[in-house]
């Protein structure tokens, strides 16, 4: 755990794609509503940086829509927001296995020297 | 911990407070470490603690964050627990010593 | 509860689009009919075709109904018309003023609808898994 960035790391992303998947149920709530921008959450970049160099972790919300607003219909595109709905859900499980991996061979480290 | 106190009596360092207050020019010492692993404990505790409480209170954004915490914190005790088994052995070792 | 918001915006989707198609089933049910309010002048106004308002919520998150259009001008003059002389609210000249209903407008929005309903109820599901996850980490 010291020093280890890898935890942490997994943490950040996790924390992330739940931000993510909260602008994606607000997107998908919204799709049918006149005017409507499209959020979503970018955090890789920013991950890479904190692998390589450490300090805070912020994940960027914005609004990547077309830029031009129409406003008899929504932003929202469903059948892409479904598959970013997919991805987020399924890579958040895979992260979260991974932690528990992680997690799992830190205490077979602190116990095993039990005799 | 009464076994913190028994290693500083092995270390020979008179007149130093339980406290572990390092003067200067002095090797900082196990038993610091140890103070040090404990402090660290404690903040992940506390850590674990706040996120758990704003998780009942439904203030946490995600989950994941809680459980991280509270599995942090407890293989952060569990390793000061198993070092400090390791200290006992090795002061119960050294005490069969014939002199 | 920040915890489960994005239950909550999911769940006002659902809740907007099922309301979206109560005003489909009763735009439906009142294809013909000529007789649904009445105008300053005591005469019959046909059925105007309802459809829902939808505004996101900034605080809350999610959707919800501001409110129901009736869609077309309150005197009903730009409503379709059909020659029919012998029915009971034809006018002087023969024609009958209808609500202006579509069944295929309909049928898409309903369509619509239920997809957005549908996927809504995907988002949810997906949450439910992934909180679910998170907690094998304290099984770790």
């Amino acid at each position: 755990m010291v020093g280890d960035r890898t935890l942490e790391g997994l943490g950040h992303a996790l924390f992330a794609l739940g931000l993510r998947l909260e602008a994606i149920s607000e997107n998908l709530a919204n799709v049918n509503t006149p005017g409507y921008r499209r959020k979503d959450v970018f955090f890789r970049q920013e991950l890479g940086r904190f692998f390589r160099e450490g300090g805070s972790f912020r994940p960027r919300i914005s609004y990547p829509g077309p830029g031009i607003t129409r406003l008899d219909r929504s932003e929202v595109e469903l059948d892409r927001e479904m598959v970013a709905l997919a991805e987020t859900a399924l890579l958040y499980e895979a992260l979260v296995q991974e932690a528990v991996f992680k997690l799992r061979s830190l205490r077979t480290a602190i116990t095993e020297g039990r005799k | 911990m009464p076994e913190i106190g028994a290693l500083e009596s092995i270390g020979g360092r008179e007149g130093e407070g339980i406290n572990g207050a390092r003067p200067g020019g002095r090797h900082p010492s196990f038993q610091d470490f140890l103070w040090e692993a404990l402090d660290e404990v404690n903040r992940l505790q506390n850590e674990a603690d706040v996120l758990a409480r704003g998780l009942a209170l439904g203030e946490v954004r995600d989950v994941s964050q809680v459980m991280l915490a509270a599995e942090k914190a407890q293989l952060s005790l569990e390793l000061l627990v198993q070092v400090r088994n390791k200290c006992i052995e090795a002061y119960q070792e050294i005490m069969r010593m014939p002199l | 509860m920040d915890l489960f918001r994005p239950l909550e915006a999911s769940g006002s989707g659902m809740a907007a689009e099922r309301f979206r198609l109560d005003l489909i089933a009763e735009n439906l049910a009142n294809m013909e009919t000529t007789r649904a309010e009445r105008a300053p002048d005591g005469s019959w106004l046909p059925y105007r075709r309802k459809v829902p308002l939808f505004v996101t919520r900034p605080e809350e998150g999610g959707v919800e109904v501001a409110g129901v259009i009736r869609v077309g001008r309150p005197d009903g003059s730009d409503l379709p018309r059909r020659y029919d002389p012998a029915h009971p609210d034809a006018d002087r000249e023969g024609y009958v003023r209808l609500p202006n209903v579509d069944l295929v407008k309909e049928m898409t929005d309903l369509i619509t609808a239920t997809r957005a309903y549908e996927a809504n109820v995907a988002a949810v599901n997906a949450f439910k898994a992934m909180f679910r996850k998170a907690l094998e980490i304290g099984r770790a």
